[in-house]
């Protein structure tokens, strides 16, 4: 008898328990959707409108799915396709990604200016290895001065 | 003060050595010979073009390092040392299982040269070792502190020019050496599939620089982020798309110089 007792007390205290990962896993889950849509809107509010703002939407059956505008988002160009069913949002999927780190966007502007502010004027120019040849038929052979 | 450019004719690329000296022409003379006899002496030992040498020796495997001159141990240590340092991305053992120490031997007997130079008396130049630079601590000309970066396309194509120009004055950097397809193809083996036609890395020392473009080259993309980890080392890449990226400390350089 105290066994048995003893087991069912076992029992509803193991529901407890899966029910809190429940909660938590759940938790977890909404406050990551939210900090991503988050970080996002925060990087750059146009996509997240893009993300909302449909301009193409085709419906299949129950499923309906629009691709927003593609947006510079400062970290390359972002397009985002939703598809939703039965008023649910089933899939997000990027039609077009070439965001890299926002450094690379820097570079092409900085390798410009550091051309334009000193032209010609260089001692020598650096590239990968010349064949003799190569050096020879060079356009100017002192090859220093590429300019 | 005589300005003095000379050119050498080695290890089927051309080094040009340009600068201004107070030696007198005799004097100059005796330095640059016996600094392009480093040059030449490495050839003569490191060629695998030319059958006769060492290393084209212990490719067939006719000799052991041992029996070699001493120079080709300190060279496979060097390279060893090399391989730990890059995370394995700069090579000297082929696919074939022998030893290639082409991507370190142009400019480590570069440096003799240099070194032959700079304890001469000859203090203020620069050399162009086939398209990797380095320059004097003494450079007195301001253009010569001025490096440009090969489009990456081959010098004697007619679209050859400069795609940026970087002025290491008053940095640490002294070294600027380039890693690419446009001269010679895909000529370093690659551990994987990426898209990069070209990295330049600039460092203080010209051996650093060099093994860290082949390493880079090698690697791909992420170059980026492992050089980003390296004390006075900097990389930029060109994809083939043309897209252009780096790390901090050479876009740093990028803005100091515009």
């Amino acid at each position: 008898m105290h066994s048995q007792s003893s087991s069912v007390y076992t029992f509803q205290k193991s529901t407890a328990g899966e029910r809190k990962y429940l909660v938590s896993t759940f938790v977890i889950g909404v406050l990551s959707l939210a900090g991503a849509i988050g970080i996002d809107y925060w990087l750059n509010p146009q996509s997240v409108a893009a993300m909302f703002a449909a301009n193409g939407v085709s419906t299949n059956g129950s499923s309906k799915s629009a691709t927003g505008d593609a947006v510079e988002s400062g970290f390359g160009q972002v397009q985002v396709k939703v598809t939703q069913s039965n008023g649910k949002i089933t899939a997000v999927e990027l039609v077009q990604a070439n965001a890299t780190s926002g450094r690379e966007s820097a570079f092409p502007t900085l390798v410009q200016a550091a051309l334009d502010s000193n032209g010609s004027s260089f001692g020598n120019v650096s590239g990968a290895t010349y064949t003799t040849e190569a050096f020879k038929s060079s356009l100017n052979s002192a090859l220093s001065k590429l300019g | 003060m005589n300005e003095f450019e000379h050119l050498e004719e080695c290890m089927g690329t051309v080094f040009v050595f340009r600068g201004r000296t107070d030696l007198s022409k005799f004097e100059l003379d005796v330095a640059m010979n016996e600094a392009c006899a480093r040059l030449h002496e490495a050839d003569r030992v490191f060629s695998l073009y030319k059958p006769e040498s060492p290393l084209s020796a212990l490719a067939r495997g006719e000799t052991s390092v041992a029996k070699c001159p001493p120079e080709v141990s300190t060279v496979w240590d060097l390279c060893e040392e090399w391989e730990k340092k890059t995370g394995g991305y700069f090579k000297s053992i082929t696919p074939q299982n022998t030893f290639d120490p082409s991507g370190l031997v142009k400019t480590w007997a570069a440096q003799k040269a240099i070194d032959v130079l700079l304890i001469s008396g000859v203090t203020d130049f620069s050399l162009n070792a086939g398209g990797d630079i380095w320059l004097s601590d003494d450079l007195s000309s301001d253009t010569d502190w001025k490096v440009g970066i090969s489009k990456p396309v081959s010098i004697a194509d007619q679209g050859a020019g400069a795609l940026a120009v970087l002025n290491l004055k008053g940095t640490n950097y002294r070294a600027v050496c380039t890693s690419g397809t446009a001269e010679r193809g895909n000529h370093i083996w690659q551990g994987g599939e990426h898209d990069l036609v070209q990295v330049t890395v600039i460092a203080n020392d010209l051996v650093t620089a060099d093994v860290w473009a082949t390493a880079a080259f090698a690697e791909g993309p992420r170059c980026i982020d492992r050089i980003e980890k390296e004390d006075g080392v900097d990389v930029l890449v060109i994809y083939s798309d043309g897209r252009i990226d780096g790390s901090n400390g050479f876009a740093e350089v990028l803005k100091a110089s515009a």
